[in-house]
């Protein structure tokens, strides 16, 4: 036995031999060290199937068709990736895409495309050829110069009495492709935009189809609107969204209605909920009813309709064409007393679509037709009750059925696979425990750190993203344990 | 290629490493791949000075013999080579080499490589620090970056990685571990194409701790040669080396490992499980490409390229994903076995440069290596937080940087102590004002006492007064007047001394009054105030005092 050498690697193998590890071997796991924590994580670009590249034709020498044959190729080098284009074939482009990384070039999509004012083609698989028609479908919804529609995602801090950062991390190539094809060497985020807020950021959210975000915080009651410069890697603060509410110590929760005139929903209680068109700041929509009761989750479900959760567990689907009459459940759970709820709808797959999780470690699935009676109530395994109700994330998985993910209890992320619940007051376990934050942690259960949100990866369906209360965060992959047996 | 010729200053295990790796960049040379000699002489930190030779320019010429890089090696070997104090990894050891009567400069530890620096260049009270290369955070056999708090007009960081927010150490190493450890349980080969230096070390560390933790039974070999050499020389600079290997050394040799071995030519062919480490990293020739062909026909094995490789070798294939290779006399190797990438480089991410300038507290930062588009954000951040100047030059574009040198004058202790005896005693905190003559002699300044300062010049004291006439409504006699300015000064002046002379002048301090008629106008006299130059203050109060009048007599 060496010395001191390798005291850090305690936690790999508890017990080495028996192949039973404190984290499963086969998971994918990376780690970041953010400059604050986080309570925000926020997609940004495409949340499509898989990861795009748009480009628009400004210059107009290469579509004109005038140009002789095997002319200089234009260049765009994007995110890693190099594009070339260059038109040696009559009234087409010839499209090559490679990664770039130091030197090494390596052609990964190649092909040729019909020649047009603008085109987009996916990224997905790195190794396939271009389908012409695919790209033209896509070409007409676009219209930004030159955009890469990698995921890539929005952190901001929370912190009170200090500047806090909103950044725009790229994940690492090897995670924004649906295969792992594991010859990206590059594991480490980017900082693409970066941003100083004078307030702590509890949610931001980002308007899509723009380049525009908006926040909310502490103190002051206003949202704050957000511009991400093209020709530069600064997020700036450009206008403010007021909001009436007088007790300091709420903020506005928020949702997007994303159209051709994107709109704002907001309000800290039922009573003050309004939609506020992001361009002109008129209030488009308001709830226009006395309920003061507090709000705790918000989600846009279509152009016309949104969810809300109130922190008693109170769940609502509105229609804002109508007027306020929404078919809602007052007591979810079957009048399970005290704690705070949260909710998110949007489960796929056959079974009841929202999920609401309660501070005391209820889950409860709804099914949005009939919302009086839960289509299930099960009782989590999480340490009771969770230390900051505010932190409570219950999300759907977006690439699986029947698969939900929660956290805000400890430093832990659980997954579930609703498919086989059923009735009231179940015990379940989960498929997969994250337990990630508190291994790298390594000080003792005692300054554990807590899970302060967690998002699903757009399109790998077995990723996620966690970030905890000392500033980490984490990308892992699950495996269910259970199938691997 | 720029025509130096003066010394190169190089910290003592670059100097003991160049021969190595020029010998191993040679090989690499031959073969007329001049790009990644630059860039791997790039890697290590002293050896960026033997771009300043012209070294690139001989290696450039088209020569297909073995020798075409022996004129320029010689002729390094031979050029001065100073060498710099250790910057040891332990802080508060980097000690200070002067140049000559007015230059110094200083190492740092820089992490990144072994012999790796950074290095502060002092002039006077001016200094730059330019950082190179470096690494914030330690690794298994090198320490951190470290810079004291010395407060430099500039700071030029690298900043390649600036925008980048680095996977942890021990995720990368967990996927490297995964990886070996899935191969070697089924049974498979691992090929790790390394260079001398560096990451091997590291690797053979990370393994080694790993095998022994996991209890595997599966050998590991090391190529014979060069890594040897190279691991020879790690041990003679342990001091270099990080703080937890240093200590282990008293009781036992970090770098002699229990499980791995010396690698044998007739090992690659025997069956069942192992792991080798062979030279050359990218594939191009030697050792690792031998045992890659031995072993890329089979789908349980797997190749871990632990770095950058040139376009054209083997290595930059098979990571381009090519899976057949056409090898010499028209051979075709098809290519089944795993292919990965492991990058493990060793420099400062965004944090990593946060943190350096926070540790040396410049004046200044400029950031060099990247890209300005990307870097407002962390310009800004910089200046905020630090608040300091923070620049992002484009190539070719000059930056002027006012500073404000300080020039250190000697002041006598007489002065001093006057001075004290004067007021209260200085607070620590606060500028205070001082009255003395400067004396500038042989570039020496000195502040002193006028009066020493007269006596040192051989000059005669000048005295310079004012004298001011106040016109007096008065219809007394000049010495009643006089009588009536005395009272009145001495009820309005009660902190001076005011006296009445016998000659009937009136004196406060050192100032002079004195009446007298008008030669004109007998209802008015003319009272003459005269002081020196020093009292120019209680002068001018006693005159705009005294232009308002006497009061009334009672």
């Amino acid at each position: 036995m060496w010395g001191g050498t390798c005291t850090e690697d305690s936690a790999w193998a508890s017990t080495p031999a028996a192949g039973k590890w404190h984290l499963p071997v086969y998971q994918d796991f990376h780690a970041f060290d953010l400059s604050g924590a986080t309570r925000v994580l926020e997609w940004i670009g495409d949340k499509g199937d898989v990861p795009c590249l748009a480009l628009k034709n400004h210059s107009s020498s290469w579509n004109s068709g005038a140009q002789p044959r095997g002319t200089q190729p234009l260049f765009w080098e994007l995110e890693g990736l190099l594009v070339t284009c260059s038109n040696f074939m009559p009234r087409q482009h010839y499209i090559s895409l490679m990664k770039k990384d130091l030197d090494l070039f390596h052609p990964s999509v190649q092909g040729c495309i019909p020649m047009a004012e603008e085109f987009v083609f996916a990224l997905g698989d790195l190794a396939e050829c271009l389908d012409p028609a695919v790209v033209q479908n896509l070409s007409s919804t676009l219209s930004q110069l030159i955009l890469l529609l990698f995921p890539g995602i929005l952190v901001a801090g929370y912190e009170s009495l200090k500047k806090n950062e909103i950044l725009h991390l790229i994940l690492p190539l090897r995670l924004s492709v649906k295969e792992n094809q594991g010859l990206f060497p590059e594991r480490d985020f980017k900082v693409r935009h970066g941003g100083f807020s004078d307030r702590s950021v509890f949610d931001l959210k980002y308007v899509p189809d723009t380049r525009l975000l908006v926040t909310s915080g502490l103190p002051g009651c206003y949202l704050q609107v957000w511009q991400v410069a093209e020709d530069s890697d600064v997020i700036k603060a450009v206008s403010t969204i007021d909001v009436h509410e007088k007790e300091g110590r709420l903020w506005p929760r928020m949702a997007i209605f994303s159209s051709a005139a994107p709109g704002v929903l907001h309000g800290a209680r039922l009573s003050s909920l309004k939609v506020v068109d992001l361009e002109s700041q008129k209030t488009t929509y308001s709830s226009g009813i006395s309920d003061d009761e507090l709000l705790s989750s918000l989600q846009v479900l279509d152009a016309d309709t949104f969810a809300f959760c109130c922190t008693s567990g109170r769940l609502g689907l509105v229609d804002t064409r109508q007027k306020w009459t929404p078919s809602e459940n007052f007591r979810p759970g079957s009048g399970s007393a005290g704690g705070r709820w949260c909710a998110e709808a949007g489960g796929r797959g056959p079974g009841p679509s929202i999920a609401s999780l309660g501070s005391d470690g209820q889950l409860c699935l709804l099914d949005p037709r009939d919302l009086c009676q839960p289509v299930s109530l099960v009782q989590c395994p999480v340490s009771m009750p969770s230390p900051d109700p505010e932190l409570l994330r219950v999300t759907w998985a977006p690439g699986l059925d029947n698969c939900l993910a929660i956290s805000g209890f400890d430093g832990t992320v659980q997954v579930y696979d609703v498919t086989s619940w059923g009735g009231m007051g179940r015990q379940v376990e989960p498929l997969f425990t994250h337990k990630g934050h508190i291994f790298l942690d390594g000080n003792g259960m005692d300054t554990a750190p807590l899970v302060t949100t967690h998002t699903w990866h757009p399109c790998k369906p077995r990723t996620l993203l966690s970030a905890a209360s000392d500033a980490s965060l984490h990308v892992w992959d699950w495996v269910d344990l259970h199938a691997a047996r | 290629m720029v025509g130096y010729d003066g010394p190169i200053y190089m910290t003592q295990p670059t100097q003991a490493i160049c021969p190595i790796l020029l010998e191993d960049y040679r090989k690499i040379a031959v073969d007329k791949k001049v790009v990644e000699i630059t860039k791997h002489i790039h890697d290590n930190r002293a050896l960026r000075y033997v771009e300043l030779l012209p070294l690139s320019g001989t290696v450039q010429e088209p020569q297909s013999t073995s020798n075409a890089f022996t004129p320029p090696l010689t002729h390094w070997l031979l050029s001065p080579c100073i060498l710099i104090p250790s910057a040891c990894e332990t802080p508060g050891t980097s000690p200070l080499m002067l140049v000559d009567d007015e230059l110094e400069i200083k190492a740092y530890y820089a992490g990144h490589v072994l012999g790796a620096a950074m290095f502060q260049i002092k002039v006077g009270s001016e200094s730059v620090v330019y950082t190179g290369d470096y690494n914030m955070t330690p690794d298994r056999h090198l320490g951190a970056a470290w810079i004291d708090k010395c407060r430099p007009n500039l700071l030029i960081t690298e900043s390649t990685y600036a925008t980048t927010i680095r996977d942890s150490k021990r995720c990368r190493e967990r996927d490297f571990l995964k990886k070996v450890h899935e191969t070697v349980e089924r049974g498979g080969k691992v090929l790790i194409p390394v260079f001398a230096l560096g990451r091997a070390q590291e690797l053979c560390i990370l393994l080694e701790t790993f095998w022994e933790r996991m209890d595997l039974k599966a050998p590991i070999y090391f190529s014979t040669g060069l890594t040897e050499k190279a691991n020879h020389y790690y041990k003679l600079f342990i001091p270099w080396t990080n703080q937890k290997i240093r200590k282990t050394f008293v009781q036992r040799n970090m770098f002699e490992f229990k499980h791995v071995k010396a690698f044998d030519r007739a090992f690659a062919d025997s069956p069942g499980p192992m792991v080798v480490f062979a030279t050359p990293g990218m594939l191009h020739a030697g050792q690792s490409l031998q045992i890659f062909r031995k072993w890329a026909g089979n789908e349980k094995n797997m190749v871990i390229m632990p770095g950058y490789c040139v376009q054209g070798t083997v290595g930059h294939k098979i990571l381009s994903g090519q899976r057949k290779l056409e090898m010499e006399g028209r051979q075709v190797l098809e290519v089944k076995m795993q292919v990965e990438y492991m990058s493990f480089s060793a420099h400062a991410d965004a944090k990593g440069i946060m943190q350096l300038v926070g540790q040396a507290e410049p004046e200044n930062v400029l950031l060099v290596h990247g890209e300005a588009k990307k870097m407002e954000f962390l310009k800004q951040k910089i200046e905020q937080e630090f608040r300091v100047s923070c620049y992002m030059p484009a190539n070719g574009e000059t930056v002027t940087l006012p500073t404000s040198p300080s020039i250190p004058v000697g002041i006598s202790l007489g002065l001093l102590k006057r001075e004290l005896a004067q007021g209260l005693l200085p607070d620590s905190k606060k500028p205070r004002l001082l009255h003395g003559t400067l004396i500038m002699k042989d570039s020496n300044f000195r502040l002193v006492s006028s009066e020493q300062a007269l006596k040192e010049l051989g000059l005669a004291e000048h005295q310079l007064r004012f004298t001011c006439r106040v016109h007096l409504h008065d219809t007394r006699k000049e010495q009643e007047t006089a009588v009536r300015v005395y009272s009145h000064l001495k009820s309005v002046l009660k902190d001076h001394c005011v006296q009445h002379l016998p000659d009937g002048s009136v004196t406060v301090e050192s100032i002079l009054i004195q009446a007298a008629a008008h030669s004109e106008d007998p209802g008015t006299k003319v009272l003459l105030v005269s002081w020196t130059y020093q009292d120019e203050e209680l002068g001018s109060y006693l005159t705009s005092l005294l232009k308002k009048g006497l009061p009334q007599a009672s």
